[in-house]
């Protein structure tokens, strides 16, 4: 008690120098939570928007597939594998898909295109390109029973570019053309287009079409197989649970991969990753900021105050005693400057997580980051692990920071600290 | 035979200043009795105040031996020693250093708060001091707030507050006017009458000297007299 009241009114004796490292530190973390907070934000939704423009937050692929992208590597009983994903908590949609490269023409316009096979009625729950608020015209897939003759084209759903390189329209006619499993030749199919999107991500606009996923299974002669069957969870920190509980339960079959969107979408991943590399920079500037700030202050502190300590230890203050002295200064001051930083901080945060920053004011179209598209606003998240890390951080580099100046107070000699003026 | 507070025996200190040696006490021979009001006096640098920090345990000994109460100081560690300026000594600087973001109160306060004694005897005893030396009003004001003789007086409270055996004080009275001097000497004198604290001062101030019970007096760092007096003023 008696050091934390010396320690305080300290802190209140230099009004100037203690505010001075009081706003340094607080404006240092308060930037540190609200950055961190819109990177947090940006990078679930970087990775939501990436599972749910493409493979989910769990894969099963044929092993061997995510390297080599060919149809060598199936899931040969994607119903066993839906099954037994559909017992897992928090997996809130299944869809089996197809993938394979290829080429599709119009007349004598063509270009190379990603082909996805996917089930018409589930694709909708579980993919953002199916969803109508990405849809620029026409409708979506519909299975095969719903066409108008059994042997009619089948409905193919594409993206804007490439329909403006192929010059079609809805209800157009194109021909896909790709090479089937195990086969020499390329098979090709016709199919007419049914509707068209608009993602805002070059490659998809560009290069992806959908098909049923039947038409696929039957034009690569894949007799019910895929290339892989996508989980999509409730909860993005799920997947590395989920991902360990489908491989503990498809153990028994050596031929699949069970893949995070970590690897599944290494690219994106590797953004992220990258993006936080940055991130971890500024954290490291704040906590400079802040060892810096502690360590100046005190020992500025121990430095004027040589003729107080040497009277303290004159009296009968033991050097153990003093020790505690200096570094419960440094806890007030890292005390004072942490709850202003934080509220600042979270005040920031609130804002942020309530109304958020639009991004299409400042990027026009949006903002596409790792071939993923942010459009509207950029809110903020905080973990509560998050902020509780931090402040085990700051504490520990605050007594760090005071380790020399408490050091040097105790070493003192009191007949030479009460000549010092 | 009861044995003496103080005794120095052969008691030499010696600082370096670059090459040079420069001795600060030679060969001092002496012993302090419980009970004793003496005053160490002569011209500055003769050794006063190099003596009193030997005493006090705040310096060490080039040569020869300290005793208190017969045991070796030069025997004890610093914890030990910083346990015996806690317990057996109280100190009287010549600048006050009071502690300046500490009330008059809480400075007396200080010394009882690291002895561990319950805040109610805390209360009690510095209450009886501060009653005592005149100091009850000015119990809140922090030392800024005080004139140089109201914190010197705050300074023997803090001193006595722990109940020391020996209270050892620095020129007392070298920043204050002759008033004000001679109040603390008064002050001190009725504290070693009425509690039986023993006070070793050192000072070139008369009116310290002619207070003195004993005056020992120091020149070139050896002691060059010691006298005894039974009538001091």
């Amino acid at each position: 008690m008696l050091a934390l009241k010396l320690a305080w009114r300290s802190f209140i004796r230099h009004r100037r120098r203690s505010a001075i490292t009081t706003i340094a530190i607080s404006l240092g973390f308060a930037m540190l939570i609200s950055v961190t907070g819109i990177a947090i934000n940006g990078h679930d939704r970087m990775a939501n928007l990436g599972v749910r423009l493409g493979s989910g937050h769990v894969v099963v692929q044929g092993k061997g597939f995510q390297q080599e992208q060919t149809l060598n590597f199936l899931v040969d009983d994607p119903e066993r594998v839906e099954a037994v994903a559909r017992t897992i908590p928090d997996v809130q949609n299944v869809a089996q898909r197809v993938y394979t490269g290829g080429l599709i023409s119009s007349g004598e316009l063509n270009s190379a295109t990603m082909i996805a096979g996917v089930v018409p009625d589930i694709e909708p729950q579980v993919s953002d390109i199916a969803s109508p608020s990405h849809r620029t015209s026409g409708g979506y897939l519909r299975p095969r029973s719903q066409l108008e003759f059994n042997n009619a084209p089948g409905d193919i759903y594409l993206g804007d570019t490439l329909a403006r390189t192929l010059d079609v329209e809805v209800e157009d006619r194109v021909v896909l053309t790709a090479s089937p499993a195990n086969a020499e030749r390329p098979a090709s199919a016709a199919f007419r287009v049914r509707g068209i999107f608009h993602t805002g991500v070059s490659e998809l606009d560009g290069f992806y079409v959908q098909i049923a996923l039947g038409d696929a299974q039957e034009m690569l002669g894949l007799d019910g197989k895929v290339t892989q069957v996508a989980l999509l969870l409730n909860d993005l920190r799920a997947t590395a649970r989920v991902t360990k509980e489908m491989r503990a339960a498809l153990d028994d079959q050596d031929d699949l991969e069970v893949l995070p969107w970590q690897v599944a979408l290494s690219e994106l991943y590797d953004a992220i990753v990258l993006d936080s590399i940055g991130n971890y920079l500024l954290h490291t500037i704040v906590f400079l900021i802040v060892a810096i700030g502690i360590f100046n202050t005190i020992l500025m502190s121990v430095l004027e105050r040589t003729r107080e300590f040497g009277v303290m230890i004159a009296i009968g203050t033991s050097r153990q005693q003093l020790f505690a002295q200096v570094i419960a200064e440094a806890v007030v001051l890292a005390v004072v400057a942490y709850s202003v930083g934080l509220a600042i901080g979270l005040s920031l945060h609130y804002w942020m997580s309530t109304t958020g920053l639009d991004v299409g004011a400042l990027y026009g179209d949006g903002l596409e980051f790792a071939g993923i598209s942010f459009n509207g606003r950029i809110y903020s998240t905080l973990y509560p692990a998050q902020v509780a890390q931090w402040t085990a951080i700051v504490f520990g580099l605050v007594i760090l920071s005071s380790l020399y100046p408490a050091f040097r107070a105790t070493r003192l000699k009191p007949v030479e600290a009460m000549r010092h003026a | 035979m009861p044995k003496s507070l103080i005794e120095a025996q052969g008691l030499c200190k010696s600082y370096q200043q670059g090459a040079i040696t420069v001795p600060a006490l030679q060969d001092v021979n002496l012993s302090i009795e419980h009970g004793e009001f003496a005053v160490l006096a002569g011209p500055s640098g003769s050794g006063k105040t190099t003596l009193l920090n030997l005493i006090g345990g705040l310096d060490t000994p080039t040569k020869g031996k300290l005793l208190l109460e017969g045991k070796d100081m030069s025997t004890l560690s610093g914890r030990q020693l910083s346990d015996l300026r806690l317990h057996k000594f109280g100190f009287v600087f010549q600048a006050y250093n009071l502690v300046p973001v500490l009330t008059a109160y809480e400075n007396a306060e200080y010394v009882l708060l690291l002895q561990g004694i319950k805040a109610e005897e805390r209360q009690r005893r510095i209450g009886e001091i501060f009653e005592e030396i005149g100091l009850a009003d000015l119990a809140s004001r922090r030392p800024s707030e005080m004139s140089g003789g109201q914190q010197q007086r705050v300074a023997v409270a803090r001193a006595i507050a722990g109940r020391p055996a020996l209270v050892l004080a620095d020129e007392p009275t070298a920043n204050l006017d002759s008033k004000t001097s001679a109040d603390l000497i008064e002050m001190m004198h009725r504290l070693k009458t009425d509690h039986g604290v023993t006070f070793i001062f050192s000072s070139h101030d008369p009116r310290v000297i002619d207070r003195a019970e004993r005056l020992i007096q120091l020149e070139d760092g050896r002691v060059v007299s010691d006298e005894k007096r039974a009538n001091a003023a």
